[in-house]
């Protein structure tokens, strides 16, 4: 792991109660890098994304971000504010307008005028091809357009790492795509992206790295046209077995 | 199946009502049954309110009558809804409440909400502390044990209303609080004041309390009863406000936390708008609870409009005609409850999570 990443994470623990949730987890991201996480259900994926943006906090082990240790500092908490999340139930907030859903966060932690919010907030909105719902609230929308407003939404912050927990898992099929293409986009303009999804084609697509997980551990880092063509363990073979058959 | 390309048409009124009440005959019996004994309840009330009554403040003619006696209403009104405020100032109650009343209404409406609607609900209260209570700007001064009526109902109404709130919100929150102090407080509490009736607590601090703190600390007994009242709204707000916040998904605080978002931003900008949204109808209802809870004060010789509507009755000549001020009294309370019923259905149409 080399000391440029933009983010290390060196045997990371998480425990809930008696249950070992991560394990011994480490992972290094450099800037523009695109990794996958993937892996059967239970297995410590969302685990791992929401203990580096602090959601959850880990028991043992180490978390930079920006050459941050991520701790209950104050410099934590303001290095923390350059990553991004989309979650997979949107959580936009229901009593806000699209438009209004975008400018909070630059408006309350990043003090910014309301009209430099508003400009920002509508590019980032034309970005992901939404600009015409703005003044619309999340429950009038649908999941993928409410995806693409949470998506919108987390890039107002101007993050240097973009979190993805299964962002299109409670969608229906037809919404899929376009969520994945609002990503892939995302990509393209090289963003830094750890993406916890079951779509393989997106991860053959854009990744730099596929992670595989199991039992809160990390047993494979690989790129995906050798995660997919030659995976070392038994486990990842009977997992991509499963997922890739149908 | 043959096509359809236009929707049913819909029953018109007369045949729903039709069809609704005289159905089948179980339900036209019931129908009719309870139609006429309405009816005549009707008949009644008009015969006895309208056809048999008395206008005039005459005692004498309400004596002949057989039907209501309005005059006493006429004859008791300044009485009823002022209370023994003196007759040569009673002009400052009367201004004082609609102050109090313009301010309260104008920081009801939405584009006030927040900062200015909390100055313009104290700044309400104040103006009206200081025409009622006078000994400044050449005001004559009246002591709280001469206020009474309508314009007190309100002002402890307000006041019970505009802590009881913000108290009810901290209450709320503290008992969802992790430090376990904070927690075992708040709930304590809630419990505690939800457990006693409230004639209890006023009882406490209009007898009680005097005798337990130091004379030097005598607070005026109208402060007393305010507070009992705050705290008594208080502890139903603070559960109907949990409810609320038990409803805000757990998504929306790691949305707030993964935005950077403080907890206090957290808090203000993302839950609380949610839960209070949320707990609009139950919040309105306890409005009302408390509206007509402030009428338990009379008890503790304080002369809220039920008070003073038993000051009224001490005139022996107008004493049988009770049920008509009753009638007046009941009438101002329902006008009361009645609008904030409705303004809190216009509040969960403008603010329903859509």
């Amino acid at each position: 792991m080399s000391a440029e990443n933009l983010l290390a994470m060196e045997s990371v623990h998480k425990w809930y109660g008696n249950f070992h949730a991560l394990d011994n987890c480490s992972l290094g991201v450099a800037r523009g890098e695109k990794i996958v996480v993937c892996g059967p259900s239970g297995s410590g994926k969302s685990t791992l994304i929401r203990c580096i943006n602090r959601i959850e906090q880990h028991d043992g082990g180490h978390i930079a971000f920006e050459g941050v240790t991520l701790d209950d500092s104050r410099k934590a908490v303001e290095a923390r504010k350059g990553i991004g999340m989309v979650f997979q139930q949107f959580n936009l907030f229901p009593h806000l307008t699209v438009l209004e859903n975008v400018m909070l966060a630059p408006t309350l932690v990043k003090r910014q005028g309301t009209a430099a919010a508003r400009e920002k907030a509508m590019s980032l909105l034309a970005r992901v091809r939404i600009v015409e719902q703005a003044e619309k609230y999340p429950g009038q929308l649908s999941g993928g357009q409410q995806q693409r407003v949470a998506i919108a939404r987390a890039l107002a912050m101007q993050p240097q790492l973009m979190l993805f927990d299964e962002p299109t898992s409670a969608l229906d099929p037809e919404m899929v795509g376009e969520v994945l293409d609002a990503m892939k986009e995302l990509a393209r303009d090289g963003m830094t992206m750890i993406v916890v999804t079951h779509e393989m084609g997106f991860a053959r697509q854009v990744a730099d790295r596929v992670v595989f997980m199991e039992a809160g551990r990390i047993l494979e880092i690989q790129p995906p046209a050798n995660f997919f063509d030659h995976p070392q363990s038994e486990r990842c073979r009977a997992f991509l077995g499963k997922i890739l058959k149908h | 199946m043959a096509e359809m390309v236009r929707p049913p048409v819909g029953a018109t009124l007369a045949e729903r009502w039709r069809h609704t009440l005289f159905g089948d005959k179980p339900s036209a019996i019931v129908s009719t049954v309870l139609l006429l004994g309405i009816a005549w309840a009707l008949w009644q009330a008009l015969r006895w309110g309208v056809f048999d009554a008395v206008v005039r403040p005459d005692a004498e003619a309400c004596r002949a009558a057989e039907g209501a006696c309005w005059g006493v209403i006429v004859e008791k009104a300044r009485l009823v809804l002022l209370g023994r405020f003196p007759s040569g100032q009673q002009w400052r109650p009367v201004l004082g409440s609609i102050l109090l009343l313009g301010c309260v209404g104008a920081a009801a409406h939405p584009r006030c909400f927040g900062r200015v609607g909390f100055v313009l609900m104290v700044g309400g209260v104040v103006a009206f502390g200081v025409l009622m209570a006078g000994g400044v700007l050449g005001l004559a001064p009246v002591g709280t044990d001469l206020w009474g009526g309508l314009p007190l109902t309100l002002l402890l109404a307000v006041i019970a209303l505009l802590i009881g709130v913000p108290l009810g919100i901290a209450l709320a929150l503290g008992r969802r609080s992790k430090l376990p102090a904070v927690k075992w407080l708040s709930t304590t509490y809630i419990e505690l004041v939800r457990g006693l009736p409230l004639i209890t607590l006023l009882f406490f601090g209009a007898f009680v309390l005097p005798l337990l703190l130091p004379p030097q600390w005598r607070l005026d007994p109208m402060l007393r009863i305010g507070i009992c009242l705050v705290m008594f709204a208080a502890a139903y707000l603070a559960e109907v406000f949990r409810g609320g916040l038990q409803a805000v998904t757990r998504g929306q605080y790691e949305a707030s936390h993964a935005l950077g978002l403080n907890k206090w931003q957290a808090l203000t900008r993302v839950v609380l708008p949610q839960a209070l949204r949320i707990t609009i109808a139950p919040t309105a209802s306890l409005f009302i609870g408390t509206v007509k809870d402030t009428t338990l004060v009379s008890i503790v010789n304080v002369y809220d409009l039920t008070g003073t509507l038993k000051l009224a009755m001490g005139d022996a000549e107008w004493r049988p005609y009770s049920v008509e001020m009753y009638v007046m009294v009941s009438a101002v309370y329902l006008t009361i409850g009645l609008t904030i019923a409705s303004y809190g259905r216009y509040l969960e149409r403008r603010y329903a999570l859509k």
